[in-house]
C-alpha cells in the first residue's frame, strides 16, 4: 500500500512535527511506501521516507493508494496542507477537533470576511451566516469553542483519524455516515538529557511545578500562577518553571504575587533538555479550557517520565483513566480554578506515595496505550480498511 | 438598533450629559417629542422593521441554498477523487495485464 504522509516536521516548533517525526518510521515499516510531503519551511528530512515538497503533491496524488493530511489550527504551518486536503481528497488526522481558529485566520485573518461567512453557513446554514455577520460586527463573539468548522473538511474526506474518544464521538455524531476511526496519539521513544537540577539551572531542594508551551488563554496559565501564590506560605520551598513563551500576554499581578517563585526557563529548542525539565520537575501541570478537542503531547511526555501530572477534566484528557493523573473540573471563574489547583497540588504534596503511584500508573499507561509501534498497526488496519471501501 | 434584537431597529432613549439640569432636559425632550414626533414616527420604524424582517429572512433562504450548494459540491467533490483514485488503480492494472501480454506473446514468438 503506498502513502502520501503530509505533514509539517521538525525543526518547525509544533507538536503535529515532533508527532510525525515519531511515528513516520514505524510507519515506513507496515507500508509498502511512505512518501512524506512537508510544508514549504521545512527543510529537515526524516530518517527513511522521501520527503518532498508538498508542493509536489498534486501532480502525484493519485498515484498513491490514500494521501493522509495532518491538520491542526496553526494556518503557518497548515494553511497548504488544509487547501491540499479539499482539492485532492483523501485521509484528514484531525490534530484538534474544533478548526475554527485555523478556519477564522484562512479567512477573517486575511480580510475575507465572505470566506468566514461561508464557512460558518456550510456549517450552520442561514443561522450561522447570522451568526458570522454578528461576529464580524462585533454584536456577537466568535464561536471558536462552539462550532467545529471542520464540516467541509469531513465532508470531502475519503476518512478522518482523531486521537481522542471524545472527539471520535464529537464527529461521529455530527458526520454518521463519514469514516471515522479513533487512534491514540503516539508516544515516543524519547530520552531526556541526563542532567541534574543544577546542570539546569534549577534549585537543589524545591518543590518544583513546571507548566510549558506557546501562549493561549485555554492554557490557564493565570489559574496556575494564582494556585502557586496561595500555596507559599504553605510550602515555602515552592517554585513554578515555565518553558515556552506561556508568560507573553499574561496579567502582571498574576506574576507579581509570585514573590520570586517564578523561574523563566524560555523556549528549548532541544526535546532532549526539554525532557530533562520535565524530568527534573516535581509536578507537570497542563490545563486546556475549554478544549479544541487535542490530545497533548506534553501530558504524554510527562506521563511517560513517570511524573505526576495535573489536568483539566475537559476532551482528551476527560478520557484519561482517573487513577493515571489529578483531572481538574472548571470553571470559569479564576479564583475558584485557583483554589482547586491549590488543594489538588497541596493533596499530591501532601502524600507522596499515593502521587508516585499515580505517577507510576501514568508511566505503564502511556507504553501500552501509546506505544508507536502499536499506532503504527492500528493505522495500516484502517487505511487498508478503507483502501478495500474504496477500491473494492 | 434594538437593544434585545440587534437586526431591528427602536426608539432611541434621550439623555444628556449635563449636569444637575441633565434630567430636565430629558424630560423636556420626552414631553416635545410624545407631542410632535413620537407618534408619527413609531409607524415608520415598524413599517421599518417589517421590511428588515422580511430582508432578513431572504437572506437566510439565499443563505440555506448557498451552504446547500457548497455542501453538494463538497459531496461531488468527494465522489470525483474516489472516481479519480479508482481509475488510476484501474489504469496500473490495464499497464500489468499488457505487459504480461506482451511477455506472453514475447515468449510464444
Amino acid at each position: 500500500m503506498r502513502i502520501a504522509y503530509v505533514s509539517p516536521l521538525p525543526p518547525l516548533r509544533t507538536g503535529i512535527a515532533d508527532y510525525s517525526a515519531a511515528l513516520l518510521p514505524y510507519l515506513a515499516r507496515v507500508f509498502d511506501r511512505v512518501d512524506v510531503y512537508a510544508t514549504e519551511r521545512s527543510d529537515v528530512l526524516v530518517d527513511g521516507p522521501d520527503v518532498h515538497p508538498v508542493g509536489d503533491l498534486p501532480e502525484r496524488w493519485r498515484t498513491y493508494d490514500l494521501c493522509v493530511y495532518h491538520i491542526g489550527n496553526n494556518q503557518s504551518f497548515h494553511r497548504s496542507i488544509y487547501e491540499l486536503a479539499l482539492e485532492y481528497p483523501g485521509v484528514v488526522v484531525l490534530h484538534d477537533y474544533f478548526l475554527h481558529h485555523l478556519l477564522a485566520g484562512l479567512t477573517i485573518g486575511g480580510g475575507d470576511f465572505r470566506g468566514y461567512l461561508r464557512e460558518v453557513a456550510y456549517a450552520r446554514g442561514a443561522a450561522g451566516a447570522e451568526l458570522a455577520y454578528e461576529a464580524a460586527v462585533d454584536w456577537a463573539h466568535m464561536p471558536l469553542f462552539d462550532e467545529p468548522l471542520n464540516s467541509r473538511l469531513i465532508d470531502v474526506s475519503l476518512g478522518v483519524l482523531v486521537h481522542s474518544r471524545y472527539a471520535f464521538r464529537l464527529a461521529k455524531s455530527h458526520h454518521p455516515g463519514a469514516r471515522i476511526a479513533y487512534i491514540p496519539a503516539p508516544y515516543g521513544p524519547e530520552m531526556p538529557d541526563d542532567l541534574s537540577r543544577d546542570e539546569l539551572g534549577l534549585p537543589e531542594g524545591a518543590l518544583l511545578v513546571t507548566l510549558a508551551g506557546m501562549p493561549n488563554t485555554a492554557k490557564r496559565t493565570d489559574v496556575v500562577m494564582q494556585a502557586i501564590a496561595a500555596l507559599g506560605s504553605r510550602f515555602p520551598q515552592l517554585r513554578c518553571a515555565v518553558i515556552g513563551d506561556l508568560l507573553q500576554g499574561l496579567g502582571e499581578p498574576g506574576v507579581q504575587d509570585l514573590q520570586g517563585r517564578l523561574l523563566e526557563i524560555g523556549y528549548v529548542p532541544s526535546l532532549a533538555r526539554f525532557l530533562a525539565f520535565l524530568n527534573a520537575s516535581d509536578v507537570i501541570v497542563n490545563l486546556r479550557y475549554p478544549s479544541v478537542g487535542e490530545a497533548s503531547a506534553l501530558t504524554l511526555r510527562a506521563m511517560a517520565l513517570g511524573k505526576p501530572v495535573v489536568v483539566s477534566n475537559t476532551g482528551w484528557y476527560a478520557d484519561l483513566p482517573s487513577d493515571v493523573c489529578v483531572k481538574l473540573d472548571h470553571t470559569f471563574d479564576d479564583g475558584e480554578d485557583a483554589g482547586r489547583l491549590a488543594d489538588a497540588l497541596a493533596d499530591l504534596f501532601a502524600h507522596p506515595d499515593a502521587t508516585r503511584l499515580m505517577a507510576e500508573r501514568g508511566r505503564s499507561y502511556v507504553q501500552q496505550e501509546h506505544n508507536s509501534e502499536r499506532v503504527a498497526s492500528e493505522y495500516e488496519a484502517v487505511l487498508r480498511a478503507w483502501r478495500g471501501a474504496l477500491y473494492g | 438598533m434594538n437593544e434585545h434584537d440587534p437586526w431591528m431597529i427602536g426608539e432611541v432613549p434621550f439623555s444628556s450629559q449635563a449636569r444637575y439640569i441633565g434630567p430636565l432636559i430629558v424630560r423636556f425632550r420626552q414631553i416635545w417629542n410624545g407631542m410632535s414626533t413620537r407618534w408619527y414616527v413609531l409607524p415608520m420604524i415598524q413599517q421599518l422593521n417589517v421590511l428588515l424582517g422580511r430582508i432578513r429572512g431572504r437572506f437566510a433562504d439565499v443563505a440555506d441554498w448557498i451552504a446547500r450548494v457548497d455542501r453538494d459540491q463538497t459531496s461531488l467533490r468527494r465522489e470525483l477523487a474516489e472516481t479519480r483514485l479508482q481509475v488510476a488503480r484501474l489504469e496500473e492494472r490495464l499497464r500489468e495485464l499488457e505487459s504480461c501480454a506482451d511477455v506472453g506473446r514475447e515468449d510464444g514468438d
